[in-house]
């Protein structure tokens, strides 16, 4: 039967979005949601922080816009982007010594006009998307193919990063290597000892570490017996986020009451520790809940990337869920003071618009990797 | 399912635990130590801020103020504020920067070629403020001509001083631009330093002036030069408005009128010296010269001891040693390692304080690196980690790490004595830090030796005040001329604040403090107040044990190990910042003494809700402070001042000018003029000159007068050295009142006084008397008193004995044979100097009868005064200072019989009345007969600096037949010859009074009969 043009339209679009990953983008949509809710309890009565809301909720209505025609793009274009978006974002962190303005003793931004960009933030999805697209054909690499090449192009930026300076990022980089290497058919014990070896290396140079860095270790290894001046100095940003997220509670102080927020205690509350405020105004239950969508997020998108049948998509999907899990326990582990301090947004929910447009690029990139998927005529039905 | 699939579903069992594990961690925070971190929360937020209680009121007996409590506004300069922020304090700060730089360009070669580049340098003498403007005009310029390289990181500067110099200069050219472009061009500048778009030689103003003004070239170089003038200028004009409001409020006090540039100028100066001494990067120093470590190691152990902690004791061994002394060459160093030795493990491992733990593993581990080197040290190490006894010395572990002590000596000392060249040299590769730092500390390349740095290295750590203490300086200003600098003008006057405090002022002090002279400082009667702080001078001992501030670790070590203990308990509380208050404490007379009881009130507290900023937010509850008590004295203001005026005037004598203590010619230590009601005790007036106290013979003499215990005002003019302020003749009339109530003097056999009569034994000088007519017999006791024959009275002490003198004096309360005297009589201290050990009449017969005369009794004028009371009324009354607290009359003890009988007394009254008239001693002082005196001289001849001197007395009570007043005037220490008579300045200082009395009518009451009550 011959459908009519009203009915084929909406049949159309039924087949268009079948496959998009609308509780994904759903979970999403609501954890961004919440994130706006802390940041405007950040900064509605904050002369310094004053307006973040809306540049975020601007931004996040902007970035859904962009999100789905991104996810309708052909494979093969997105396939020839990665290496060129990839060198971009190297060229551009390459530059950033040169070029970048110094915020609070690190250079990590471009300014243009009143907007500041943090190409620490792009990285990540263009490493997922170089490294998919790498590894998509070394399903049987050895060492150097499965291992090594991939580990070079994530030592690259790496090192930029911990240049300038910005350990947390350049960290976050390495689970997702592991992850992708492992995903795409790198020997478990190789990977193994690689990262043993890694941690050696880091143990070794820790040496080299900016002063700041090292105290900020050794602070962290000994946060029972910090002294006056360890709470005043390098151990303050650890002990006011315990103290925020220790005094929540069960329920916690209630929206917008947060004691250690509102007093204007807790840094960087918007960005680095927007966790922290979170669990101290909602307490224990409201900590979980936020820490079990997130990690549903993270979950459901490896899950779906299991269904993924082409090998690109697949590792695509798992970098991109990785990198949000791997966020998620940083950020977090920083704010229990599970981890030594580093500055490491949640992206959705911390304000900055690096971090949720590259936050977004990488949703877009999973939904496209989901939808380009080479369909397994079996389960679809089709045989 | 797929291996690629599997090795998925491990990633989300990893992500999945991972978070669990979150999630516990979460649940630990915000369940299980919940009540832990709300705690913490709370101290974050809530604080407690003291206030100061308003000090109680002191009046006079006419309700006139003497002191009280003022609000008060205080501008004070914060000078880091200063330094960083307005723009005289960037450039000075730029300029010994420069300065700095001039010492590094004559050492790095690379530098000094450099330097050959720039045309003009900015040399000769420091800044001071009073040259401005001009100076700083030539400062701005030639810093504008510097090269551009000095800016960059990698320059040829060390990085410190560029980094400073950084600051400073784009500080200037920031505010130059204004405010709105300020972080514009900031950034711009620094991008064009980075990609050196100019030649290395291009100064920093055209390499500037093309960013900010897009020109180039000379007019760029003006533009901005001009720019910044205007800039520089406008920060003079504020400062010029401030002291202008400073100058408005100090009228008439011309010596004052520089100080806030005085102030400035002082810190500057003080700023250059910690500059070149301290600002050096000590642990960069420390880590790397051997003496450097030996030393701050040798600090470390004598606080350790100085702290009381547990065990300290065992350390006595290594610290009860001197100081390590650099000047005293490598000896010191040598003990120093023999005390290293002596060190038991425990001290390295958990037996201290963490504290103090990880500052010596870190000092006695690095040397033992250094000495040993790596191998052999990390066998020490496990030699630690082995099983050993915790007393166990540090000789010991070493050897079972196969260290030797001789081998371990040899290297250490070859550590001293060549490892400051090897790690220099090493260190030299890295930057050029450790020359400049070597040249700044040894000077001249051929003075660089180990020796010349030790004594380099002594030098700066003896220096005093050593850390830069950035105090403010405040003075007080009215409100109105405040509120402009309170209210939005900061930006204009960075640096500058306005403090709420209460001030001590206290309005009658040109009246108390001697003639119309005003004194600066407030009359040492009332005395004076301070702000005294809870810590002072103490810093926190984690800081001086960081080794930022050394020389903390230095005062410290003066610290008592009670304080100490104290201290280490204040931080470790979170608020020791906060606790560290002020308290206002009296320091002189009766702000002093009344202080604890009667006038510092209780302080209050306000509990308070702080945001990060220390901006209050609420107040949840509070305490008020509880105000002093009102205290009205028995003295009267204008009798004071007129007993000032009085003793003053009679001090002049004979019209002989220059009579006080600090002018050249000296002619009297001290003088005192007492005034009591001699019914009820109350002290009407007590003036003593000198005021203020610049020679410090006379100075203690009279500190010694204004002793001030509760109510009662107590003298205390002994324990002197050179002299004894002995009392001489006045206490004539007590022995013969004694006498006659004993009965044996008249009657018995007495020796007959030829005017040349004299005694003595070998060591004394001979008690002369003076030639006078013999008297009869039944005018014995009225005679001996009107001509003061110490013959008669010489024999009356020998006859008498101790027993008989004690008594004598004991009636009139001038004599307690308790040590305690003090506090047994409450009014008079007696000293004894020839008393023996429980006063067994073991004196010879000399002694008494030098007692017998006034020899070897020292009493305070005021005692003196209430014994003649007790003579005038048969009544000792007790001395009362106070009048009322609070509104509240204080209760007047009633007086103690002398027990007397009756017609001895009137006998001894009667000798009494004829000494003012003519023919007495005081015949000549000028004392009107209409006051109706009777009192008695007294000349005690002393010794003062090897010259004859005396102490002239006169006392008394009047009128007599109904007295009302007893006083009493003496000159301590006044010259022999013509002047220091009783009868002469003594009686006359009385006469003076007496007249003054009489032509004010206010003063004029006193003298009449008393009225009832007081």
């Amino acid at each position: 039967m011959l459908l009519d043009g009203h009915s084929s339209k909406l049949e159309r679009l039924r087949v268009v979005l079948r496959d998009f990953p609308i509780k994904t983008f759903g979970l999403a949509i609501l954890l961004s949601c919440i994130g706006l809710l802390f940041i405007h309890s950040v900064s509605f009565d904050n002369e310094e922080s004053f307006g973040q809301d809306r540049k975020q909720a601007l931004a996040l209505v902007l970035l859904l816009a962009f999100a789905v025609p991104v996810a309708y793009l052909r494979r093969g274009r997105i396939l020839s982007a990665a290496w060129p978006l990839y060198l971009l974002v190297l060229l551009a962190l390459f530059l950033l010594p040169l070029l970048g303005v110094t915020i609070n003793g690190a250079r990590r931004w471009y300014r243009i006009t009143s907007m500041t960009i943090q190409p620490a933030e792009f990285i990540k999805p263009a490493l997922v998307l170089v490294l998919a697209r790498y590894l998509r054909f070394k399903s049987q690499g050895g060492l150097v193919e499965g291992v090594l090449v991939p580990a070079a192009l994530t030592l690259l930026p790496m090192l930029m990063l911990v240049r300038q300076p910005d350990l947390g990022s350049a960290l976050s980089l390495l689970p997702i290597l592991f992850a992708m290497c492992y995903a795409a058919g790198a020997r478990g014990r190789t990977l193994l000892i690689l990262a043993v070896l890694g941690i050696v290396c880091l143990t070794l140079l820790f040496p080299f570490l900016h002063d700041y860095q090292k105290s900020r270790i050794l602070v962290w290894l000994h946060q029972d017996q910090m002294s006056v001046v360890q709470r005043l100095g390098p151990g303050y940003h650890l002990v006011q986020s315990l103290i925020a997220v220790g005094s929540g509670g069960l329920t916690g102080d209630g929206l917008f009451e947060g004691v250690q927020n509102r007093f204007d205690f807790l840094p960087y509350r918007s960005t680095d520790f927007v966790f922290s405020v979170l669990a101290e105004e909602t307490g224990f239950l409201g900590a979980s809940a936020v820490l079990f969508l997130y990690c549903g997020l993270a979950v459901i998108i490896l899950i779906q990337a299991a269904s993924i049948r082409d090998r690109f998509g697949r590792l695509l999907a798992t970098g991109i869920g990785v990198h949000f899990a791997t966020h998620l326990l940083i950020h977090v582990g920083v704010c229990t003071g599970a981890l030594p301090t580093t500055g490491l947004p949640l992206p959705l929910l911390s304000y900055g618009r690096s971090s949720v447009t590259a936050a977004w690029i990488a949703l877009a990139l999973f939904a496209h990797a989901l939808l380009q998927r080479e369909h397994n005529l079996a389960k679809d039905r089709y045989l | 399912m797929s291996r690629a699939v599997f090795r998925i579903h491990v990633l989300c069992g990893l992500i999945v635990l991972a978070s669990l594990a979150l999630w516990y961690r979460l649940f630990d925070l915000q369940i299980s130590e919940h009540e832990r971190w709300l705690f913490e929360r709370n101290r974050n937020i809530y604080g407690r801020e003291y206030v100061d209680a308003r000090r109680g009121k002191i009046t006079d007996r006419e309700n006139r103020v003497l002191a009280k409590d003022e609000l008060q506004f205080q501008l004070q300069i914060q000078y880091r504020d200063f330094r960083r922020q307005h723009p005289w304090g960037l450039i000075l700060h730029l300029d010994h920067l420069l300065r700095q730089i001039g010492k590094q360009v004559e050492l790095e070669a690379v530098a000094l070629e450099e330097v050959k580049r720039v045309p003009v340098l900015i040399a000769g003498a420091p800044l001071a403020y009073e040259d401005s403007p001009r100076r700083f005009e030539a400062a701005l310029k030639g810093a504008m001509r510097l090269p551009s390289i000095w800016l960059r990181k990698a320059g040829p500067l060390p990085s410190k001083l560029s980094s400073d110099l950084r600051f400073y200069l784009f500080s200037l050219l920031e505010h130059a631009v204004g405010d709105k472009e300020r972080a514009r061009y900031g950034s711009r500048l620094r991008l064009s330093l980075r990609f050196s778009e100019t030649r290395r030689d291009a100064p920093i103003a055209r390499l500037l002036a093309a960013k900010i003004t897009g020109l180039s070239g000379a007019l760029a170089l003006q533009q901005v030069h001009e720019r910044l003038l205007v800039w520089l200028r406008d920060g003079d004009r504020n400062l010029a408005r401030l002291e202008a409001i400073l100058l408005r409020e100090d009228q008439g006090d011309r010596d004052e009128h520089r100080s806030l540039y005085w102030w400035l100028d002082y810190w500057d100066r003080y700023f250059a010296r910690a500059v070149d001494l301290w600002a050096l990067a000590y642990r960069e120093y420390r880590g790397c010269a051997a003496p450097g470590r030996l030393r701050h190691l040798d600090l470390l152990l004598r606080m350790i001891k100085a702290s009381g902690v547990a065990r300290s004791a065992e350390l006595a061994v290594l610290s009860d040693a001197p100081a390590l002394d650099f000047a005293a060459g490598r000896a010191p160093f040598d003990e120093a390692i023999g005390r290293l030795h002596a060190l038991p493990s425990w001290c390295l491992e958990s037996g201290l304080p963490p504290i103090f733990g990880s500052h010596l593993r870190f000092h006695v581990f690095g040397i033992l690196q250094a000495g040993l080197g790596e191998t052999r040290f990390m066998a020490f190490r496990k030699a630690l980690r082995r099983r050993h006894a915790e007393t166990d010395s540090l000789a010991q572990l070493l050897e079972k790490a196969g260290v030797s002590r001789e081998d371990f000596e040899t290297a250490l000392r070859a550590w001293l004595q060549e490892g400051w060249q090897q790690r220099k040299q090493r260190l030299a590769k890295r930057n050029g830090f450790l020359s400049w730092l070597e040249a700044v500390f040894l000077g001249q390349p051929e003075e660089r030796d180990p020796e010349q740095l030790a004594v380099r290295l002594e030098r700066r750590y003896s220096i005093e005040n050593s850390v830069l203490p950035f105090q403010s300086y405040g003075r007080s200003v009215s409100f109105d001329s405040v509120v402009a600098l309170v209210v939005g003008k900061r930006q204009r006057y960075p640096g500058f604040r306005v403090k709420t405090t209460a001030q001590r002022v206290w309005p009658r002090r040109p009246e108390l403090s001697g003639s119309q002279q005003r004194s600066r400082l407030p009359y040492r009667f009332v005395g004076q107040v301070q702000r005294v702080w809870a810590a002072e001078g103490l810093v926190n001992p984690e800081q001086a044990l960081s080794g930022t501030t050394n020389d903390a670790v230095a005062k410290l070590l003066h610290m008592s190990a009670a304080d100490f203990e104290l201290y280490a308990k204040e931080v470790e509380n979170r608020d020791f910042a906060r606790r560290r208050e002020s308290r206002r404490q009296g320091i002189y007379g009766l702000e002093r003494y009344l202080h604890v009881d009667l006038l510092r009130g209780s302080k209050g507290m306000r509990r308070v809700k702080r945001d990060r900023e220390g901006r209050e937010l609420a107040m949840p509850n509070m305490s008020p402070a509880q105000v002093g008590k009102e205290v009205r004295l028995t003295i009267d203001v204008d009798l004071q001042d007129l007993a000032l005026r009085s003793l003053e005037e009679a001090a002049r004598g004979d019209g002989t000018q220059k009579a006080y203590f600090h002018n050249d010619i000296s002619r009297f230590g001290a003088a005192a003029l007492t005034v009591i009601d001699a019914v009820t005790g109350e002290i009407l007036c007590m003036a003593w000159i000198p005021q203020r106290i610049s020679r410090p013979r006379v100075g203690t003499l009279a500190r010694e007068a204004d002793f001030v215990s509760r109510v009662h005002w107590q003298n205390r003019a002994s324990g002197l050295a050179d002299f004894s302020p002995h009392l001489g003749s006045i206490v004539k009339p007590f022995m013969i009142l004694e006498a006659l109530e004993r009965g044996d003097v008249l009657e018995a056999p007495f020796p007959v006084c030829d005017g040349v009569y004299a005694y003595s034994n070998k060591s004394s000088k001979p008690l002369r008397c003076h030639s006078h007519a013999h008297w009869p017999v039944d005018q014995m006791v009225e005679e001996s008193l009107r001509l003061s024959c110490n013959s008669f009275y010489a024999e009356l002490g020998m006859r008498q004995g101790i027993a008989g003198i004690s008594k004598a004096l004991a009636r009139v309360g001038l004599w307690q044979e308790k040590s305690d005297y003090l506090q047994a009589l409450g009014v008079q201290a007696l000293g004894l100097r020839l008393a023996r050990p429980g006063l067994n009449d073991n004196f010879a017969n000399f002694d008494k009868g030098r007692l017998g005369t006034g020899y070897g009794l020292q009493a305070a004028p005021l005692s003196v005064a209430r014994a003649y009371a007790g003579l005038g009324t048969g009544k000792l009354p007790r001395l009362t200072l106070v009048a009322s607290v609070d509104g509240k009359d204080l209760a007047i003890a009633p007086g103690t019989d002398l027990g007397v009988k009756p017609e001895h007394l009137a006998r001894v009254r009667e000798g009494l009345k004829r000494v003012p008239l003519s023919g007495g001693t005081a015949g000549k002082a000028g004392l009107r007969p209409g006051f109706r005196v009777a009192g008695k001289t007294g000349t005690a001849e002393i010794i003062i600096h090897g010259l004859d001197g005396t102490n002239a007395w006169f006392c008394g009570y009047l009128p007599y037949g109904k007295p009302r007043l007893a006083f009493c005037a003496v000159f301590y220490a006044a010259e022999r010859e013509g002047y220091g008579q009783g009868g002469k300045i003594a009686a006359k200082a009385v006469a003076y009074f007496l007249d003054g009395m009489a032509r004010d009518p206010k003063l004029r009451r006193y003298l009449l009969p008393r009225e009832s009550g007081r």
